[in-house]
């Protein structure tokens, strides 16, 4: 996950590229002892990491060639944290720097006796967002612009060629995410702003995969699909989410099974700033999944890449069609969605095949016909192997949803021949396409969105803001004559009788101007804006489009900087997100809504500190008590809440105000989830952070004197420590199963031979969890040839 | 309603605990809470240690009402002057957790009773009067018995009587 990021952002993302199956190898080989842990500081791991990366890089690809590293790529982003601690290998990176000197600042402002310092600044400025796999950083990422990319057939073939089955968009995706160079953003008031990690996400126009169901009705022409209640296609969503961190979840259960040493509690405490790898994730799949919907339009397209390539014999005609395509064919976006968005004119020149001159002037007459929004995209049509001396790995998207994810593993577990997914482009490919993807951002797509934010204001939003427009929303809604309520705001209320508000309604204008500018990251105008339409579409009872609003509110209030008071400021936050929890919930009966709400203002409070901690656990706990999620996510919220509880800090010498037993209890409590559901990998890391959490109180003897819970945690340490080795057995009789079946046979004269020296075999394969010195690696090679030897031991006994 | 009441000494260690059923409204005394609750319950009272050290620098007062939720448990604070202090959980039953505790004829018969009682609304006055009164009648009996000669701070309280007491306290006013 981090590799390509960094990759990427780096200048001359070339010169390094992204691994894709190496980082996962040091943690699997490495010893354990020589591991660094996540609790040496930043500097003192990297001295040597940077180094050890490259070293481990090559030889590590073929020691694993017996545990199908093909599949492993798959599951990069969560082991790769977890091998590698998030500060050490890549502090070389200027974000994690910058990270690492201004958190100090951010704990500062944590303690609820300092005050509500915490406040006055906006969340980005406390440099919480910067590092990738941050909950902050994936809600910035999340909301982004969405480009539709409609391609000819012709450009489709070209790309296939290359060996990308899915089109276009299959190559330009990973590029979306993040854009080179710094990005330029003026906000409402003509301040500009530069941002390095800007990004936008590729969608392939026409896929109707992500349509929420009520929006099926808001197609002119249903292709059929019955659709089906709103509740069990959202709870669908979770449960993929939730599948895909289990596929995750349990390919580390076997990737790592007997690594785990039992750690000693030398560590100074948990660590909060880094995020469990399957938390993230499962955020990341839970926000990539965002459905396109009437009541936001975040996942609406911004614009639409409209490509065709140098084979094309018609190409203005080409174009042409493709752009009618956009706005009147079947695979044009629901009538919700406005037509309006801008369309950006990409000729794919095939490098090998076509002549430039050619092109060159075909993209000369592109332009005048279809003005600046053109591109002309150089491509090379072969593919490209591994083995090309200029080729670089094309990074696996970041923002997949977990359809697609879920997928990808399935055929990688049926498929006996699968193979590394992982594919190469050539170097001035990339190139050429991220000089694309960067100069439609600045120059077409951000001054459009920003256009757009200014008209709009200035037209629709201003005037409701002023005096004349509350009396204007008053007025409708109390109609002179006093006829009976209901029917005046039935007849006034733009609010369709389908269910949703028209594009052209200045509701819908007003909630694209919002998200605009969320998208923009002008936090202030967004959240005057959602601010307003909360009461206009509490008084039309638009209850999805109410709760989307209030969801909004919040995290724009939450990231933004504010001067008031924290009290009152959680409290207005409170209420917000007990609007949005209850309209999801109850009127709506969306879990994916409610859950996403949720979450992500947990994880904001918890960034903002003081008593925002505690507000973010009891929201937590509001979440598990309407048992929205599954066990997955469950676990994984106890895990969080622990760490929530622990990134509060106390004041003095006796840290007054700190949680420490709150998120020790947290930390057993989602060890219990984990070990019911047999990660005990997650679970010994739970106990490990309690017991921490256990050691740094004042007694230094936790629950110890509390008869039944110390048995308790007793009960679940043996358990945890049970399931490891109980992992470890199996797994060496699974790899051994031909041996033991010689043996067997062997021994077949001999009495009860067999099972005593299975028995023995047990014992000496369990010593290696225990010592943890040996540092006996998972692979397949060294176990093996261990259980060789301790076979032809017994032999000789025998 | 169920209880469950621990005296805690300065070095988190309990010095007294005692697990009890309200007595009102037709209860039988007896504590209902399940095998797995009580072990969190105990972590429950544990972590709320945290609040009360929180919350003791806010309020001159000894009784610090319910300083605490945890799901459907709440827990009521009574410092003493030593820092050691008194913790009281209670769990209603009229919320999710009665079906959980696996409700019994008597408990199911009060149900309907309850929720104007003590135990339906642990924050309401009457409420925290009535847990007000227990701390105050337990703390007398605790002063008595920590007066014992032979009695060492943060020493558990063994007193057999000091036991009845407490359970008196519970049955009158809880």
């Amino acid at each position: 996950m981090q590799s390509h990021e960094d990759a990427i952002q780096t200048p001359s993302p070339v010169q390094s590229p992204p691994m894709a199956a190496s980082p996962i190898m040091p943690g699997r080989t490495m010893p354990g002892p020589q591991k660094p842990r996540p609790g040496v500081s930043p500097l003192l791991s990297s001295t040597h990491d940077p180094l050890s990366q490259s070293e481990f890089g090559l030889p590590m690809r073929t020691n694993s060639a017996g545990r199908r590293p093909q599949s492993a790529s798959l599951f990069r982003s969560t082991l790769l944290n977890n091998s590698t601690p998030p500060h050490s290998p890549r502090s070389a990176s200027p974000a994690s720097t910058i990270r690492s000197t201004r958190s100090p600042t951010r704990t500062l402002t944590g303690s609820i006796f300092a005050g509500t310092a915490g406040f006055k600044a906006s969340l980005l400025d406390t440099g919480a967002g910067e590092n990738p796999g941050d909950p902050l950083n994936l809600i910035l990422k999340s909301y982004v612009p969405h480009v539709a990319i409609h391609a000819s057939q012709d450009v489709d073939e070209l790309v296939n060629q290359k060996g990308f089955e899915k089109g276009l968009w299959e190559l330009l995706r990973p590029f979306g995410e993040r854009v080179t160079g710094k990005v330029n953003v003026r906000d409402s008031n003509g301040l500009s702003k530069q941002w390095e990690d800007f990004s936008v996400r590729f969608t392939k126009f026409g896929d109707r995969s992500n349509i929420s169901i009520e929006g099926a009705l808001g197609l002119t022409s249903p292709t059929g699909e019955k659709p089906d209640p709103q509740g069990s296609r959202d709870e669908f969503r979770i449960k993929q989410v939730e599948d895909v961190v289990e596929r995750h979840l349990s390919f580390a259960e076997e990737a790592f099974r007997g690594t785990v040493e039992p750690q000693t509690p030398t560590r100074a405490g948990l660590n909060i700033e880094a995020t469990s790898p399957y938390y993230a994730l499962y955020l990341r799949r839970l926000l990539s999944g965002m459905p396109l919907a009437s009541h936001e339009s975040f996942t609406h397209p911004v614009a639409c890449v409209i490509a065709i390539s140098s084979r094309n014999q018609n190409p203005i005609e080409a174009l042409h069609r493709l752009y009618n395509e956009t706005t009147e064919s079947d695979k044009r976006y629901p009538v919700w969605v406005d037509g309006e968005y801008l369309r950006y004119y990409v000729l794919v020149h095939d490098e090998e095949n076509s002549d430039i001159t050619k092109s060159m002037a075909l993209f000369e007459q592109m332009k005048r016909n279809f003005g600046l929004h053109c591109h002309l995209l150089r491509l090379r049509s072969s593919e490209s192997a591994e083995t090309d001396d200029d080729s670089i790995p094309l990074p696996r998207s970041d923002w997949m949803t977990a359809a697609e994810e879920l997928a990808d593993i399935e055929e990688s577990d049926t498929k006996e021949d699968f193979e590394d997914p992982t594919k190469h482009i050539f170097e001035s490919d990339a190139t050429a396409i991220r000089t694309f993807v960067r100069e439609m951002v600045t120059q077409s797509i951000i001054p459009t969105m920003e256009r757009s934010v200014a008209l709009w204001n200035d037209q629709v939003a201003s005037r409701r803001r002023g005096i004349s427009g509350r009396f204007m929303s008053l007025s409708k809604r109390f109609t002179f004559g006093g006829s009976s309520r209901s029917s005046a705001t039935s007849s006034s209320s733009n609010y369709d009788s389908l269910g949703f508000y028209r594009p052209e309604t200045p509701e819908a204008i007003m909630r694209r101007l919002a998200d605009f500018s969320f998208m923009l990251r002008d936090w202030k105008l967004a959240m005057s804006t959602y601010d307003l339409l909360r009461t206009d579409f509490q008084n039309d009872k638009a209850w999805r489009y109410h709760a989307a609003a209030n969801e909004m509110t919040a995290l724009s209030l939450l990231i933004m900087p504010q001067n008031m008071s924290s009290k009152t400021r959680i409290e207005t936050i409170n209420t917000l997100l007990e609007n949005a929890f209850y309209s999801y919930q109850n009127r709506c009966n969306s879990v994916y809504g409610s859950t996403r709400c949720i979450i992500l203002a947990l994880e904001l409070l918890r960034l903002r500190g003081g008593s925002g901690i505690d507000e973010a656990v009891r929201w937590g706990i509001r979440l598990l008590e309407a048992r929205l999620m599954g066990t997955i996510g469950d676990a994984l919220l106890k895990e969080r809440m622990a760490i929530c509880y622990a990134s509060k800090t106390g004041a003095g010498s006796q840290l007054w105000g700190s949680r420490r037993r709150k998120s020790a209890l947290w930390s057993v409590l989602g060890a219990e989830a984990w070990i019911s559901q047999q990660k005990y990998i997650q679970a010994q890391r739970c106990l490990n952070e309690a017991r921490k959490m256990y050691a740094l109180l004042p007694g230094e003897c936790g629950v110890q004197n509390f008869g039944i819970a110390s048995d308790f945690l007793a009960y679940l340490n043996a358990q945890a420590k049970d399931g490891l080795q109980q992992d470890l057995i199996q797994f060496g009789e699974d790899e051994e199963e031909g041996h033991v079946d010689e043996e067997n046979e062997l021994f077949e004269g001999h009495d009860g031979g067999s099972s005593n020296d299975r028995r023995a075999r047990r014992a000496s394969l369990i010593n290696p969890v225990g010592g943890s010195t040996t540092g006996l690696g998972l692979e397949t090679a060294p176990l093996q040839s261990q259980g060789e030897d301790i076979g032809l031991k017994q032999d000789g006994f025998g | 309603m169920s209880y469950y009441f621990a005296i805690i000494g300065t070095q988190d260690n309990p010095l007294f605990e005692y697990e009890f059923g309200t007595s009102k409204q037709g209860g039988d005394g007896q504590p209902r809470f399940t095998e797995q609750a009580r072990h969190l319950n105990q972590f429950i009272l544990h972590s709320s240690l945290d609040i009360v050290e929180e919350v003791q620098w806010t309020n001159g007062q000894l009784y610090l009402k319910v300083i605490d939720k945890f799901f459907n448990n709440y827990i009521s604070c009574f410092m003493t002057g030593s820092n050691t202090k008194f913790l009281l959980l209670h769990q209603p039953t009229a919320g999710p957790a009665s079906s959980a505790t696996g409700a019994t004829t008597t408990s199911s018969s009060s149900s309907s009773r309850n929720s104007t009682s003590v135990g339906a609304n642990p924050t309401s006055p009457q409420t925290e009067e009535a847990i007000k009164n227990f701390f105050t009648e337990v703390y007398e009996n605790y002063t008595k018995a920590i007066m014992s000669p032979f009695y060492k701070v943060n020493m558990e309280i063994r007193s057999p009587i000091f036991r009845q007491r407490v359970a008196a306290a519970g049955r009158k006013y809880l």
